[in-house]
């Protein structure tokens, strides 16, 4: 049973791989921005609201962190090898230490899932609070594996 | 007979140490992102107000601030970088031919960073306050140069720290403590600077402060 198991991973490991592998790098570097820019839409419409930029709205702060917390394991899908190059600002580092990334990537999953339960609260202070952590999730990944 | 002389003001060694403290919380507030940011931007108009101040210090304050009196020709500073070598170096009451060159460096390489600064996007959700002035190319580049630029700050600090240990512990002659006292022992040779008065310091600095504010809190509205 443990070895059909070990077997049917394997063979999921091998569909993901040759999915991705169809997939031109330009194409997955393009959906990646696109997810990233959607998930800054999104977030800097939070930080307009917790800055004093725009009202706040509790409503649009909630349909703002339900959209990032849906978007942010989106773009990891599209870091397939190879695209460090080309119109992208990836860094190699992406996957010579990909362990590094994941877990990069698990601790911005782990902060959105923590602001769209705070922005349900209505408490803006916290809100601010939550921003604060979450965009030095963003950060951490951008100053370790984006080029300036 | 050497004797004890004020060669630095009070606007230039203010001016040195409060930079000091700006310098270093802005480096340590935009490493750490998020709400700090907000601190790191109040921190950026005060070092925008201050070198604006300095540069206009620099075409009309004390003898020993101005620009006049510290950049020189390359024949020069490579002379004095010799006389440095051998051990005898030339003696002088304000910044010599490299301080001087540093200060300049160090002038224009945090005047950039501030721009760039006003108009950068961190790309976690927060914008600076210029930033919806322009396209977003041109704030992607400018954060590019803020990010790049803060590294080149970091190395001319180190650079400008061991200038200032080199002087202490080889050439024993500390250059630090005049940048507190204000005081030098000066040869007799040399005559004192003259230096500027409070008043007119004062004056420059209420209006790169109020052109900062402007920009900031009106401009940027």
């Amino acid at each position: 049973m443990k070895r059909f198991t070990v077997a049917l991973l394997c063979l999921a490991g091998l569909i993901s791989l040759s999915a991705q592998a169809q997939m031109k790098p330009e194409d997955a570097i393009k959906l990646r921005q696109s997810a990233m820019k959607l998930i800054g839409y999104n977030f800097g419409s939070i930080g307009a609201m917790v800055n004093d930029k725009k009202p706040y709205n509790k409503d649009e702060a909630i349909r703002n962190a339900t959209n990032i917390e849906g978007l942010v394991s989106q773009p990891w899908e599209f870091f397939i090898p190879g695209t460090d190059k080309g119109e992208t600002k990836a860094k190699a580092d992406i996957f010579k230490d990909a362990d590094k990334f994941k877990a990069a990537n698990e601790r911005l999953q782990t902060e959105a899932a923590k602001l769209l339960q705070v922005s349900k609260s209505g408490d803006m202070a916290a809100l601010k609070t939550q921003f604060g952590a979450t965009a030095q999730a963003c950060k951490n990944c951008h100053d370790n594996f984006r080029e300036k | 007979m050497p004797r004890i002389v004020q060669v630095w003001d009070v606007p230039v060694r203010l001016f040195h140490w409060v930079l000091v403290v700006l310098v270093v919380f802005s480096y340590t507030t935009g490493q750490l992102g998020g709400n700090w940011l907000a601190w790191h931007f109040r921190s950026g108009y005060c070092i925008l107000a201050l070198v604006l101040f300095r540069i206009v210090w620099g075409l009309f304050g004390s003898q020993t601030a101005r620009f006049s009196d510290f950049i020189h020709g390359p024949g020069r500073v490579i002379a004095y970088a010799r006389s440095l070598l051998k051990g005898a170096s030339m003696f002088h009451a304000g910044h010599n031919p490299m301080g001087g060159m540093m200060v300049v460096l160090m002038l224009v390489l945090l005047l950039v960073q501030a721009v760039t600064g006003l108009f950068s996007d961190d790309d976690a959700g927060t914008r600076a306050v210029l930033a919806d002035k322009v396209s977003d190319s041109t704030v992607s580049l400018l954060s590019s140069i803020h990010r790049i630029n803060v590294n080149i700050i970091l190395a001319c600090v180190v650079l400008h720290v061991c200038a200032a240990l080199f002087y202490l512990l080889v050439k024993k002659d500390n250059l630090i403590k005049p940048m507190f006292t204000g005081h030098k022992l000066v040869p007799d040779e040399h005559p004192a600077p003259a230096l500027a008065g409070a008043v007119p310091a004062l004056i420059i600095v209420a209006l790169a402060g109020a052109f900062v504010a402007w920009l900031v809190f009106v401009y940027a509205r």
